[in-house]
């Protein structure tokens, strides 16, 4: 099911585009943005949701039911939930398109991490599922190089004055990553109502879980680069080029959406106009 | 009322910490367990009269072929998967070799009787997949990374030959020249000395498995182009026979017979000369394995995907005997062997070394390793 209905599709499409454009680096490229693209409906639903939640847990009745009924948890269900149908809000706004995202994505990154099979045992994997229009045997042999860069390989650039190779990659994805975070998180931050910045047991509280929030973000800045930086410097680099490319295309998705404001040099010189 | 226990227990600053380490741990599992790829390779197997040889996974273990009983073992340390087949390499009358390669671009030679490591080569990360041919006092080592390596027998690089795309294949050698194809397609011609191209042939079809030498000419089977006789002295293809088809080993050679199986599930009889089928039988599964051959009985083994082992009369195709062994829920990658009283099957884990031993005449288990297969 998985196999018929996620994977061989998006395999095909892989090696399709490999088989038109003749670069595996950039088939792995097409691949990507196409294919977020294609998620960017469900992007902007997702994104939408969490600016409903946000806004709705900066309203004073939010806050004022939470402290009212902080030691009944049913009662307390039942008048959020009463919140949300008055606001039109759904909680589960958010979560949907994120978890129809998914396994999209896991999928985009089986299908590079099988075309990249370099032993016949992977390779005779690859041809399984493959649909006989698209010709393997014309296909054979993937040509994995790519820049500098063997894609079914873990990534260094060497340097003839340096005894070492440097993961130029992983770095690209570490910084790439922490700076998607950085944009995404400042994206979607709440601006301050009235309401929260009032003082008061609620504000207090209200306060509470929105550090509780900030610090989790700070630390999935930290983390999320480094654990994606290592990946990449550890697995094929197909695989870290899909991040890096993915990275660039959510900041572009944002910007689509109006979520992140570029200062552009004409742009300034108008408005001084 | 006191606050749940839930409530407390994701209480701030513990609350971020388990979402991180969730995230995380979620992340990990699915780029572990969504990896995409099979085990990078298939168990190979080797035979002389006293020991039979066997490496799968990040083992090489040496059996005595009448008992099963285990004689060495050989595990490198750090993590590694062998990708060659063993090759068992008379390097000097009263010298021998046992060498295997791994994922990790690494070569071991080994004491053949105690499995004690004589030297190791280490290239530059590709993995080696072809079993290591020898000759003219040169071990010839093709590598994924698309470069031939020829080593002495001490291990030392005498020259290197390198292809525009992996070479996946054993080299064959006849009166100086070495044979090489590639998955780059073509057939390459090299002088065993020194290395030197003394020309190349385009194929037209990726090559991952070396030529049979038989009489002046290669015999090749390719994927998806079926099989190919290359003559030698004028350096042209005869034929191609079962054209489309999906080759994954050497042709076998019977007595006066070529044999391929392929993976569309067909194992096929073929005239050496013209390439004319004789005999071609479904076999319903994948002919992965290349098919073993019994000189003594006239009978031809065939291994396929699913689990299934068919003795095969080499003269019809008629089934001598067939098993199909549920219990086993194992797939066969690698040619059965024989030495004439045994019959020797190495069962793919992914991982453990896995043999049986068959009556050649019955295909009845005779011993197994480990015991409890």
């Amino acid at each position: 099911m998985w196999n018929r209905f996620i994977l061989e599709p998006m395999l095909n499409l892989l090696l399709w585009l490999y088989a038109h454009v003749g670069d595996f680096g950039l088939a792995i490229i097409l691949f990507t943005v196409l294919i977020r693209l294609a998620l960017h409906p469900l992007m902007k639903q997702q994104t939408k949701s969490q600016e409903a939640m946000m806004r709705l847990q900066q309203d004073p009745r939010w806050k004022e039911i939470q402290e009212k009924y902080k030691n009944d948890r049913e009662r307390l269900a039942q008048e959020q939930m009463k919140l949300y149908q008055e606001l039109g809000v759904n909680p589960f706004g958010s979560c949907l398109p994120l978890l129809l995202q998914l396994p999209i994505i896991f999928g985009l990154y089986q299908a590079i991490m099988l075309a990249l099979g370099n032993t016949p045992a992977q390779l005779l994997e690859l041809v399984r599922h493959l649909y006989p229009a698209l010709h393997a045997e014309q296909l054979l042999p993937i040509d994995n190089r790519f820049l500098w860069m063997d894609l079914a390989r873990p990534e260094r650039l060497y340097l003839p004055f340096l005894p070492f190779g440097i993961p130029v990659l992983a770095i690209l994805v570490g910084v790439s990553t922490y700076f998607q975070s950085k944009l995404m998180s400042a994206a979607t931050k709440p601006k301050d109502s009235p309401a929260s910045k009032a003082k008061g047991k609620s504000g207090k509280k209200g306060r509470d879980e929105s550090s509780q929030m900030e610090s989790m973000t700070k630390m999935m800045n930290v983390y999320m680069p480094l654990f994606l930086g290592y990946i990449t410097m550890t697995f094929p680099a197909g695989l870290g080029l899909y991040f890096l490319v993915s990275n660039l295309v959510t900041v572009f998705q944002y910007i689509l959406l109006g979520k992140i404001e570029i200062s552009l040099p004409w742009k300034k010189a108008e408005k001084a106009i | 009322m006191p606050r749940t226990h839930n409530t407390r227990f994701f209480s701030f600053p513990l609350r971020p910490l388990y979402g991180l380490i969730l995230g995380l741990a979620l992340l990990g599992m699915s780029l572990s367990g969504c990896r995409g790829q099979a085990a990078p390779a298939w168990p190979g197997l080797a035979l002389q009269a006293e020991r039979l040889y066997v490496v799968a996974g990040a083992q090489v273990v040496a059996l005595n072929p009448d008992t099963g009983a285990s004689l060495w073992h050989f595990a490198p340390e750090g993590k590694t998967f062998f990708t060659t087949p063993p090759a068992l390499l008379q390097t000097a009358k009263d010298n021998a070799l046992l060498v295997v390669g791994d994922q990790q671009g690494n070569l071991y030679a080994l004491d053949p009787n105690t499995g004690k490591p004589r030297w190791q080569y280490e290239n530059n990360g590709y993995p080696f997949i072809a079993r290591v041919a020898y000759a003219q006092g040169l071990l010839l080592a093709p590598s994924s990374s698309g470069t031939l390596y020829a080593l002495d027998a001490q291990g030392q690089v005498r020259w290197t030959f390198t292809a525009t795309a992996p070479l996946w294949a054993e080299a064959v050698v006849h009166e100086g020249t070495a044979y090489l194809v590639s998955m780059d397609r073509h057939l390459y011609a090299l002088d065993v000395g020194t290395g030197r191209l003394l020309w190349k042939e385009n194929l037209d079809a990726a090559m991952a498995h070396g030529p049979l030498l038989h009489q002046g000419r290669l015999y090749i089977g390719t994927y998806g182009r079926g099989v190919k006789a290359f003559d030698l002295a004028t350096r042209k293809v005869l034929w191609t026979a079962l054209e489309n088809a999906w080759v994954w080993h050497t042709p076998q050679m019977g007595e006066d017979t070529l044999y391929v199986g392929t993976s569309q599930g067909t194992v096929a009889a073929l005239d050496p000369e013209t390439g004319q089928v004789r005999w071609s039988r479904e076999m319903g599964a994948a002919v992965i394995a290349r098919p073993g051959w019994d000189p003594q009985r006239k009978t031809l083994y065939v291994a396929t995907e699913d689990g299934g082992l068919w003795a095969l009369q080499a003269q019809d195709g008629r089934v001598q005997w067939s098993r199909q062994e549920e219990a086993w829920d194992k797939k066969l990658y690698t040619e059965p062997l024989t030495n004439g009283s045994l019959l020797f099957l190495a069962l793919h884990t992914g991982a453990e070394p896995a043999v049986l031993a068959l009556d050649p005449d019955t295909g009845q288990v005779l011993w197994a390793f480990p015991a409890e297969e």
